[in-house]
């Protein structure tokens, strides 16, 4: 009795095991990941001047100076070739494609360039970089995507969620 | 304005979320683990010695007396914490766009305190503000002559209006849209201290231990410590999860577990790619009702999968499904800090955690720096995010095998060892269940 018992508790599990496995190899639907677009050889100048004069407006309303411990310390603007070009559309606050994710490598320079036809800001979250857009009038930014995971862009005045950005 | 920034992340104080686990490989390395372990068991494993361990060694009576010192300028401490929290929140400080009031409580209190708890013991129980704020009182009436309440043994309703309290916390952390703003943390922190400080003075300081949420679910946590303090105040060291038989074999507790399992799985599908396509994207109320919905939802999910594997069990062994929910209650906890440790470490060392420090020095944003910390910038790289995937992956694998030794041991109170693992067949379905979603979750992240 006992010794079939185990043999029955072994069987089970391997059962388990086995349909687990199929389960598990039959999940395969990664390919939503939007691949962000190789860097053209060389990018629009404008894009890299815009981005500093727009990333020192924070969005937040202070008026004491940002040298006393804001947090995007860490967010390197660069002035520079990017190694991959983001482009998202926005149409009354969401994103024409819908909400996507972009994976970068880790220290890549990346530039995000959003195109909107309403006057609004981009904020990307964790990097706390915020990129302005007007209709007709294209919000640029190039940094270096040195913090890795997962990041949430959103515009900042309507709170929609608009691109999502994944350095790895 | 900015009010509105942060509603997207559900557990919203973080602006960064973890990357997705390889999940193949994570997911089968977790299911061979939670089969070889079951299986194992019915060899080796074939008397309970977990309750008889559970005594523990005894430091004596000497170190308790230590402890009790060193207790009271840490209850200050704690106090001050708290008030300075409040205190921050209520004037609507910001440094960037951090606030220390939501990261008090969100993170060092909610995350912090439950790991602490689980490696440390029931610290809360010296920590807690309530208690504090409640033995004052006593003290100032009795000074005024004034009478006083005796703490009875028990108050009715049991352990709901902790079960209650936290299904409230967790509607404001993950399903609320402004449940990160000042003025909502704020408000919470003074609703929530009337509520337990109001309690004490009608039902006696034994409400504490019935209502106060986080007070009943870090007490539940730190059963798995492998220290403690027995009834005389010795300090004692016992094997770690030998603790969890001591649990009380009662339904409220086991709703205390089932809400913040549930809370937290749906914070990680909230936070995960599959919630937008299964709700939309929305915004202000609509988010807040279409959240509290889904937290309903899975937490129900969790508790009927738990109610399910119990009624299998209990046609096993000619018991009722309620007996067997409540008997193998304790065998949870393991698992709900698992889920914590997995969903939250990368919040707690990295972002979350250093900017707790960083406005501890600096709460009001006038530019103080009382600790040094004002002027720390957050550092991203304080764990690598291999790291961070190995921590979940481990922390949600350990806690179901813990889950699966410790029902193991009380199933074999009252049958061997290789009936035992016979039984409990349908609890291993519910584990590997509740671990492959955790799994699956953190790999959609």
């Amino acid at each position: 009795m006992r010794i079939a018992r185990i043999r029955a508790t072994c069987l089970f599990g391997l059962a388990v095991l086995i349909a687990f496995t199929i389960a598990a190899c039959g999940n395969d639907d990664d390919a939503a990941v939007p691949p962000p677009t190789a860097a053209p050889a060389a990018t629009p100048e404008t894009s890299a001047d815009d981005s500093e004069e727009t990333a020192m407006d924070d969005g937040h309303d202070h008026d004491h100076d940002h040298s006393t411990g804001d947090d995007h310390d860490h967010a390197t603007l660069v002035d520079a070739v990017p190694d991959a070009t983001i482009e998202v559309e926005v149409a009354g606050g969401k994103p024409v494609d819908g909400v996507q994710r972009f994976q970068i490598d880790a220290r890549d320079t990346v530039t995000i360039i959003v195109n909107g036809d309403t006057t609004d800001e981009l904020h990307i979250h964790g990097y706390d970089l915020v990129v302005g857009f007007a209709p007709g009038q294209p919000g640029s930014i190039t940094f270096e995507a040195d913090i890795p995971g997962i990041f949430e862009a959103e515009t900042h005045h309507r709170g929609d969620l608009v691109m999502e950005l994944e350095v790895r | 304005m900015t009010a509105e920034l942060h509603s997207v992340l559900a557990h919203g104080v973080g602006a960064r979320g973890d990357l997705p686990l390889p999940f193949y490989l994570f997911g089968i390395g977790a299911a061979v683990a939670l089969m070889a372990t079951f299986i194992s068991l019915s060899f080796f494993w074939h008397r309970a010695w977990l309750p008889a361990a559970a005594t523990g060694r005894s430091f004596g009576l000497a170190f308790g007396r230590v402890l009790d010192v060193v207790a009271v300028p840490a209850r200050l401490a704690s106090l001050g914490l708290f008030v300075l929290a409040l205190a921050s929140s209520v004037s609507g400080a910001e440094v960037g766009s951090q606030r220390f009031g939501p990261l008090t409580v969100y993170v060092a209190l909610w995350v912090g305190m439950a790991m602490v708890s689980a490696v440390f013991g029931d610290v809360w129980r010296v920590l807690n503000p309530f208690e504090t704020i409640a033995a004052a009182i006593e003290w100032t009436a009795g000074k005024l002559g004034l009478p006083q309440l005796d703490d009875t043994d028990e108050i009715p309703g049991g352990y709901w209006p902790a079960a209650v309290a936290l299904f409230w916390f967790l509607l404001f952390e993950l399903c609320y849209h402004e449940g990160t703003t000042n003025e909502a943390v704020g408000g919470a922190m003074i609703a929530y201290t009337v509520g337990m400080v109001g309690g004490s003075a009608v039902y006696g300081r034994r409400w504490l231990r019935q209502a106060d949420g986080f007070g009943v679910l870090f007490s539940l946590l730190a059963k798995m410590a492998p220290i403690y303090r027995d009834s005389i105040g010795a300090i004692r060291l016992r094997p770690p999860l030998s603790g969890l038989t001591t649990v009380a074999p009662r339904i409220d507790l086991l709703a205390v577990l089932l809400v913040v399992l549930g809370g937290t799985t749906f914070d990680s599908l909230a936070g995960s790619t599959l919630w937008p396509d299964l709700v939309g994207t929305h915004r202000g109320w609509t988010a807040t009702g279409i959240n509290t919905a889904g937290m309903i939802v899975v937490i129900a999910i969790m508790a009927f999968l738990y109610y399910l594997g119990s009624l299998a069990v209990g046609w096993f062994t000619e018991q009722s499904a309620s007996e067997v929910a409540r008997r193998f209650a304790h065998s949870l906890v393991p698992i709900v800090l698992g889920y914590t440790v997995a969903h939250y470490f990368s919040l707690l060392v990295l972002d979350g955690g250093q900017n707790f420090l960083r406005l501890l020095s600096n709460p009001f944003d006038r530019g103080s720096n009382w600790f040094g910390s004002a002027d720390w910038a957050v550092n991203f790289f304080l764990v690598s995010t291999d790291a961070i995937a190995w921590v979940q992956f481990l922390a949600i694998v350990l806690g179901h095998i813990a889950a699966v030794l410790v029902a193991h041991d009380r199933a074999v109170e009252t049958s061997d060892a290789s009936e035992a693992t016979w039984t409990q067949r349908p609890m291993l379905l519910v584990m590997v269940f509740y671990s492959v979603v955790g799994l699956w979750l953190l790999q959609k992240a």
